[in-house]
């Protein structure tokens, strides 16, 4: 509910690599988000019910689910279906970023990914839904 | 009087050494039918002349009485009764020999039987009616019209079965040949008969019609069969066209061949250029592979010859009891290809007869057929099975350039993401945090940096270029200082086990440790919980280094597969690690370098046990010439220029090492 309204507060990122975690984290805070992370796929949509983040960033390549899983059934549980999810991954085939889109993603960075590109699209999300 | 009955015995003579010559010639003196054949020949020819005799006697005495006539009627009767039962005891003869199935024998029997007895009745019938000789004579004929009228009828639909053609087709097929030489025999028959009653030497020279006539119309019968012969060769060979499945081949052949010799089953074997062969025989119950004994026993008893037969008494023992029932075996055999010869073998459940010649030619045209289709196969198989190859090689190298480009941007987005997040917020930053920072963007370079360089050594073991430097090496302090360099990837979960005074090895020092560090990696990756033990033992001129985990481990079906080049187990997204499928493969090449053997073993589920066994005296290298084998088979060179290995007399690096 308070994720329709509310300009992004809460972040939650989910990627399997701890440098970029903490570099994403870092940044995101010090521009005043709230940010969380999990370092696999397998208790995203639990967390996510719990936390109710204002946007996923999602790695696909991870231990225990694969990202692509975990954001097909984040669509299907209405609880959390709405929640924004930006899909961050090495995987920059053609076919690929397609999959990712297919899934239900709202934006795909390929790594090596530019911290401008995400901030603003973070800001973009905060404008768009104020 | 006496002059007649002499006469009559001499006709009965010629007739029936004429028979016995017949039944001699086709059937092969050798086999004990033939020697049945032979006495119930003798038999009937005596029974038969009976009646004529006693006839003969009463006609210059007083009137034929009845008790004459119940004589006559009696000893006609004895003749077909007694050849009924020769019939049935030759015919039990040969089936006993041929160990035919149980129901086969009762049909063969009771066909056999059958057909004497209603010849027989005809006989009886005829000479009862009118107890004259010339009418016995034409009694005689006449059953023996219905006999051979009887055995093409039952004949043709054996035939028809056995060959899968329609019984009405096959009897069409050989009621000519078989009502010609019936209708000319009986012709000639009575001509004899009545020339013989008027003028008994005036038969003699019906012998030449009677010579000619049978050479003509046998010649027409084997022309006729011969035809038939070429139309179902042709038929069989277009049927092998269909083949295509190498598993499928061999029955096929010899469901074919068996069709093609009307026998009671086939082999068709495939001999390999190394003498290993595999065969099938197709029987009544189907197809099965023949016994490996068998084989072996046929392939010795056919050894270098195209084509020929043999009977079942110079079988094997293994080779008889597989084949059975037979009681002769046709064969042909043919190169398949340049690996491989072809052999079919037809068995027939009867003893050899005038068209196992025939059999045997036709067998072996059938045999260059099969061969060359045989031969086809093998190639489609071939190109198959490279194209597969081919096609699972290309799939590894896409996965293994997706798995590289991954590998290459995850590394380079954290260095990339840290030198961004220091240039936006340096001012912001603590020292303390910066520095984690900087260790982490220098973490991922060195990561980055492992990977370039397992690429490159990859492609100079491809491209034959990379060297081996072998001088003495401290084991000792290698892999303490590998422990120390892995131990905080570990969290403290990597243990040692080395010996109090561990060898030196003569080796590459920097592909030890490069092989050593992978199977570490590997371990941290794949088994993130429980201990990991590194182990290194010496003993007899070896040094044997172990890494093992308690991962999930390794099934043992995949053991030689985690060390082909681009395999991963996992090959989906969720697969717990990333990695490019190189490790592993790239500790095989450098402990092959090293004259090293890598292997992996560990119960399914209790984790992995990572084995190197390098020489210590470095003998690995000490061959100029050394080839790796490849997992495809091929093999790769080392260029003698680039690889000669240098080994060098002084102790120098270890000894840096050891200061150090």
């Amino acid at each position: 509910m308070m994720a329709d309204v509310s300009p992004i507060q809460r972040i939650l990122i989910v990627d399997d690599d701890a440098s970029i975690r903490h570099v994403l984290s870092c940044n995101l805070r010090a521009e005043g988000f709230d940010v969380r992370t999990l370092e696999h796929g397998r208790f995203v949509c639990e967390t996510m019910r719990h936390v109710m983040p204002d946007l996923l960033i999602l790695d696909v390549m991870m231990p225990h689910r694969d990202g692509l899983d975990v954001l097909t059934e984040i669509r299907n549980d209405p609880r959390i279906a709405n929640t924004p999810v930006a899909l961050l991954t090495a995987k920059a085939t053609d076919g690929e970023v397609w999959a990712g889109w297919q899934a239900g993603a709202d934006y795909y960075i390929t790594k090596p990914f530019d911290l401008d590109e995400i901030l603003n699209f973070v800001r973009y999300l905060g404008v768009g839904a104020a | 009087m006496t002059g007649r009955i002499g006469g009559l015995a001499a006709g009965q003579a010629i007739i029936g050494g004429g028979a016995l010559a017949l039944a001699t010639r086709s059937h092969g003196a050798e086999s004990l039918t033939s020697w049945a054949f032979v006495g119930y020949t003798l038999v009937l020819v005596a029974l038969t002349l009976l009646p004529p005799i006693y006839v003969e006697l009463r006609r210059h005495g007083s009137w034929i009485t009845p008790a004459d006539s119940a004589t006559i009627i009696g000893l006609l009767l004895l003749g077909p009764v007694a050849f009924v039962a020769a019939v049935a005891l030759s015919e039990l003869a040969v089936l006993a020999r041929v160990r035919q199935a149980p129901l086969k024998r009762l049909f063969n029997l009771v066909t056999m039987i059958s057909g004497s007895a209603a010849g027989a009745a005809v006989f009886a019938w005829i000479g009862q009616a009118d107890p004259r000789v010339a009418t016995s004579w034409a009694a005689a004929l006449a059953a023996l019209l219905v006999i051979a009228a009887w055995d093409a009828l039952v004949g043709s639909a054996v035939l028809a079965i056995s060959e899968g053609t329609g019984w009405l087709e096959t009897l069409h097929r050989l009621a000519p040949a078989v009502a010609l030489s019936l209708v000319i025999s009986a012709a000639l028959g009575l001509s004899a008969l009545l020339l013989f009653i008027e003028r008994p030497l005036s038969v003699v020279l019906l012998a030449p019609v009677l010579a000619v006539l049978h050479a003509s119309t046998r010649t027409l019968s084997r022309q006729h069969a011969e035809r038939h012969r070429f139309q179902q060769l042709y038929q069989a060979s277009g049927n092998l066209s269909q083949l295509v499945v190498p598993q499928e081949m061999l029955a096929l052949v010899a469901e074919e061949a068996r069709r093609l010799g009307t026998g009671a089953a086939a082999v068709a074997v495939l001999v390999e250029d190394d003498g290993g062969a595999t065969g099938i025989i197709t029987n009544d119950d189907g197809s099965a592979d023949l016994d490996p004994i068998a084989v072996e026993q046929l392939v010795s008893l056919i050894g270098h010859r195209d084509q020929g037969l043999a009977t079942s008494t110079s079988l094997q023992p293994e080779l008889a009891a597989s084949l059975a029932p037979a009681m002769h075996v046709v064969w042909a055999q043919r190169p398949a290809d340049d690996d491989g010869r072809l052999v079919i073998a037809v068995t027939r459940e009867f003893a050899l007869d005038g068209n196992d010649d025939h059999r045997s030619a036709v067998l072996a045209a059938f045999v260059a057929h099969a061969a060359t289709a045989v031969a086809n196969v093998r190639l489609h198989e071939d190109v198959r099975q490279a194209l597969a190859r081919e096609q699972q090689l290309n799939q590894q190298k896409s996965e293994f350039v997706a798995a590289v480009s991954h590998e290459l941007r995850t590394p380079l987005a954290s260095v990339t993401g840290i030198l961004q997040t220091l240039r936006r917020h340096r001012a912001h930053l603590l020292a303390s945090d910066q520095g984690e920072l900087i260790d982490m963007g220098l973490d991922q370079g060195s990561r980055l940096r492992r990977l370039i360089e397992d690429l490159l050594v990859v492609a100079a073991t491809d491209h034959h270029t990379i060297g081996v430097e072998q001088v003495p090496v401290e084991i000792g302090p290698l892999l303490r200082d590998l422990e120390r360099e892995f131990q905080p990837g570990f969290e403290g979960r990597l243990r040692t086990d080395l010996p109090l005074t561990p060898p030196t090895a003569v080796t590459d020092a920097d592909k030890l440790r490069r092989i050593v560090a992978n199977l570490l990696e590997n371990a941290r990756k794949y088994a993130p919980e429980g201990d990991v033990l590194l182990e290194a033992e010496a003993g007899s001129g070896r040094l044997i280094i172990r890494v093992s985990d308690h991962g999930p481990g390794i099934p043992e079906a995949q053991r030689e597969r985690i060390f082909e080049r681009f395999v991963q187990l996992d090959q989906s997204t969720t697969r717990s690690q990333g990695g490019t499928g190189l490790g592993l493969h790239l500790c095989r090449q450098l402990a092959e370098l090293l004259g090293a053997a890598l292997s992996v073993e560990g119960a399914d589920g209790e984790g992995a046990r990572f084995v190197l066994e390098l020489p210590l005296d470095g003998r690995g290298t000490a061959v100029e010439d050394r080839h790796l084998t490849h997992r495809n088979g091929s093999t790769i060179r080392t260029n003698p220029m680039r690889a000669r290995p240098r080994t060098k007399a002084s102790a120098g690096t270890t000894g840096e090492r050891h200061d150090g």
